[in-house]
């Protein structure tokens, strides 16, 4: 079941998710943004922003984004490196939720740990407007 | 790799054509197949009248240029904040920069901005890495 974007509200926790991300995933998210991906794959490593990407989708497969999102901002700590194939178990909650001006803005926290420990921690910044439907990002 | 520095290093800017293949392919790889990104209608009929790159994307160039710098150590004690500033639209050729803003306590800090080819910022924001 997948929650409701217009439904949430500051303080909301979403279901947590676990994935993993294999080699092969790694090599075809480098080739896609052009990057040599030697250095990551040679050290068994997730790029740390295809980790943030990939986190990015688990999160609007639990909640869906409507059309008319656009990300506006991303703060990221990248604590630790991801090994490929590792599970990786992610957590988020709605930090703020606020509508001014026809603008909604949600910001979103989340951690992505690997054995309990964190390997990753940051906000995610969306914005929609609330008078018109303009496309997501 | 992992590399460590006696000194903060340069970051080298890192320029890349986005065009509609690159996002194509970067949708299925990062699993965001919005379609304000590829040549939808719905693309077509938003504000922008065509279809605008993954922010993710762009912001990715960021992230080559750190690696390029740090290496793998990116990945262990670095950070990003950025703002989305315009929206890229495809195809565009983008560059990314980072400006070294501060060293202290073996931590590095730039000023990172990406760019369209008139110098118009598409995001901007600073990053962060430890090189000693």
């Amino acid at each position: 079941m997948t929650i409701d974007f217009h439904a949430v509200s500051a303080g909301d926790v979403l279901p947590a998710f676990t994935m993993t991300i294999s080699a092969d995933e790694v090599r075809d998210y480098l080739r896609s943004t052009g990057e040599d991906p030697e250095v990551w794959l040679g050290a068994g490593v997730v790029p740390p922003l295809g980790a943030l990407a990939l986190t990015l989708a688990a999160l609007t497969e639990e909640m869906p984004l409507p059309a008319g999102v656009i990300h506006s901002g991303q703060e990221v700590d990248f604590v630790q490196s991801i090994p490929i194939d590792a599970e990786i178990s992610g957590f988020a909650v709605i930090d703020r939720r606020s509508e001014r001006a026809g603008v909604l803005m949600t910001q979103l926290g989340f951690e992505l740990q690997v054995d309990e420990a964190t390997a990753a921690r940051g906000k995610i910044t969306i914005v929609m407007p609330t008078a018109a439907t303009v496309g997501a990002d | 790799m992992a590399v460590s520095f006696d000194e903060p290093p340069v970051v080298l800017p890192v320029t890349r054509l986005i065009d509609q293949a690159r996002v194509d392919h970067y949708a299925v790889a990062a699993r965001d197949m919005n379609p304000i990104h590829r040549n939808t209608p719905e693309a077509l009929e938003s504000q922008f009248g065509q279809p605008v790159a993954h922010g993710m994307l762009v912001l990715a160039l960021i992230s080559e240029a750190m690696t390029n710098a740090f290496g793998t150590r990116w990945a262990n004690g670095g950070s990003l904040q950025v703002r989305f500033r315009a929206p890229a639209l495809v195809p565009m050729t983008v560059t990314a920069r980072a400006t070294l803003r501060s060293a202290h306590e073996g931590i590095a800090t730039y000023d990172v901005v990406c760019e369209d080819p008139r110098g118009d910022v598409l995001l901007s924001g600073r990053a962060s890495a430890p090189f000693a």
